[in-house]
């Protein structure tokens, strides 16, 4: 095959491809209400002016533009309480850190292998495991670093996305149906793929006995022992949506709508707009804290504390606990997804993963959020998608 | 410049660019739903920052949130080799010539995501090896590298790709 004859088939492959009708109204307009959330009223007011040049451009371009314009933001018939985040304060930002430094870090042990290692070490299944490596064989790691193949189910199909517990006892496998076992053995359980949920879909556990099914559209919780299922609209693949406890959690709002809701069920019970804090992807949250990436929506951001990074929070309230600038002039970590907090360790430490720029290799560190200390806990190929049992890591 | 000035300045960008990025968008994924998506939040990027890049390259800053994008959704839902679940009709919908789409797609769909980012980067969109290591944060040794695997793979495992290319020549 030469590399002209593979242009000309790439063309050929995608010449009947046009863009949607003004997209670039609505991603100026969407642009627009993100930025107008963070400045407030006032600019919000004379962003407005803009916005209506905006529309007035699509008028003359398309003659029917009304259906084009993203909606208003929707007002939550169940909200009891609807809040304003405060800016990030100077005195919460700590120094800035650059990845690509993670080596310099100290070492911690969590009880993680320093290295989870992709080569087999064990000839039988472990009983418990601290990671799920999952690549062209998925890989169970124990906490002495014994690795052993998982053997994915029988009729799994092609696609298909796997998950260890948070016990490290279980794991979950979802392809054309959602099939799940022990860790240490046995025979693969399985329930049908709920209607609704398409073929994309990732899983995710929330608790020792039961999961979610995040699909582009929605998600469905599932009760492995009852068979018990919810549909929890708020739980896409493509939205940011953490576990509190039981039946409660944390979300964010629609596309569009820079705002943190607090649910019970899928009742929305408050809501906190973002404003200046700018925008949270990827949140954990335990007890009254949140840990989230924060990206700045400024045009140009002018200190510290309007940079991309990581940042802790007041639940509810969503008060800044610390903030910790990552310099990310490429948008490879918050905007491109190489910074992903994990999970809380007590009230103190957020455990989250990165994988530097430039690096072949993913990082699991330790961020002290009233200090501010670093300190790298484990590494392993950034080739492979990991889960790990976050009940297990340094109990 | 005022912002009226900057508005136009910006859809004028985005109407020069909309359409190669949303064609690679879909090289990428297979899929053009998840490519229109991908391309939009990338341009909502884009507008937000635009004062700071229209100056610069706003096309490969655009064109680097899609790949991440990308390749940090496929980590997220890792999937195999993909499935016979686009037809004849959808093929038609992005392609003149949907047995060529549907051939490139299932070639595409044997190769890892870098691999895939590194093939249509290279092979689509014209890059030069070290633009190409400079929107996925990596070596330019190793775009090398992944371009020599993923042809490999091409050409042993996609033989009606080849095929495919000799019926056209």
């Amino acid at each position: 095959m030469n590399v002209v004859d593979l242009r000309e088939l790439l063309d050929r492959a995608s010449n009947r491809i046009d863009p949607p009708l003004l997209l670039a109204e609505r991603t100026l307009h969407e642009a627009r209400r993100r930025r107008t959330r963070r400045r407030g009223v006032a600019s919000a007011l004379a962003a407005a002016g803009a916005v209506v040049v905006v529309i007035a451009s699509v008028r003359l371009v398309a003659g029917d533009p009304a259906s084009e314009v993203p909606p208003a933001d929707p007002v939550p018939p169940t909200a009891t309480e609807v809040r304003l985040a405060p800016p990030v304060p100077d005195s919460r930002v700590q120094s800035a850190w650059d990845p690509r430094d993670v080596d310099a870090l100290p070492a911690v042990d969590l009880g993680v292998p320093r290295v989870l290692s992709t080569s087999v070490t064990g000839s039988s299944p472990v009983a418990e495991a601290v990671a799920l490596l999952d690549g062209d064989r998925p890989l169970l790691v124990a906490g002495d670093g014994t690795t052993a193949v998982l053997d994915l189910p029988a009729g799994i199909g092609r696609w298909r996305t796997l998950a260890l517990s948070p016990d490290g006892r279980r794991v979950a496998a979802l392809g054309r149906a959602l099939f799940w076992r022990e860790v240490e053995g046995g025979a693969w359980q399985r329930t049908d793929r709920p209607g609704g949920v398409d073929i994309d879909a990732g899983v995710r556990w929330l608790s020792a006995r039961a999961v979610v099914l995040s699909g582009h559209r929605s998600g469905v919780r599932i009760d492995l022992d009852s068979g018990d299922r919810r549909r929890l609209d708020f739980a896409r693949s493509t939205s940011a949506w953490a576990p509190v406890s039981g039946e409660r959690y944390v979300a964010h709002a629609d596309p569009g709508v820079r705002a943190l809701r607090e649910l019970a069920g899928d009742q929305e019970v408050a809501r906190t707009n973002l404003g200046p804090l700018g925008g949270l992807q990827r949140f954990v949250v335990r007890g009254q804290a949140i840990a989230a990436v924060r990206t700045s929506t400024t045009f140009s951001p002018e200190s510290p504390a309007e940079a991309d990074g990581l940042i802790a929070l007041e639940r509810g309230t969503l008060e800044t606990r610390a903030f910790l600038p990552i310099p990310d002039e490429r948008s490879w970590y918050a905007d491109g997804g190489a910074l992903t907090p994990l999970t809380w360790l007590g009230g103190e430490t957020v455990l989250f993963t990165i994988v530097p720029e430039g690096s072949a290799a993913e990082f699991l560190v330790a961020w002290d959020v009233g200090t501010g200390a670093l300190s790298r806990v484990s590494t392993w190929p950034a080739a492979y998608d990991v889960t790990l049992a976050t009940g297990r890591i340094a109990r | 410049m005022d912002d009226q000035e900057l508005v136009a300045e910006y859809t004028a960008w985005v109407a020069g660019a909309e359409r190669r990025l949303l064609r690679s968008a879909y090289l990428l994924t297979g899929d053009l739903h998840r490519a229109e998506d991908l391309v939009q939040e990338a341009l909502v990027k884009v507008a937000s920052r635009w004062s700071r890049l229209r100056s610069g390259n706003p096309t490969a800053y655009a064109r680097t949130i899609v790949v991440r994008d990308n390749v940090s959704s496929w980590r997220r839902r890792r999937r195999e080799v993909v499935g016979d679940d686009v037809g004849l009709r959808d093929a038609a919908m992005v392609s003149s010539d949907p047995d060529a789409a549907l051939v490139v797609r299932r070639a595409l769909a044997r190769l890892t995501p870098a691999q895939r980012a590194v093939v249509v980067l290279r092979h689509f969109d014209d890059l030069t090896e070290r633009e190409t290591a400079e929107v996925l944060g990596v070596a330019v040794g190793t775009v090398k590298s992944q371009n020599a695997v993923a042809l490999e793979r091409l050409r042993s495992g996609a033989p009606e790709l080849l095929d495919l290319i000799g019926r056209t020549r």
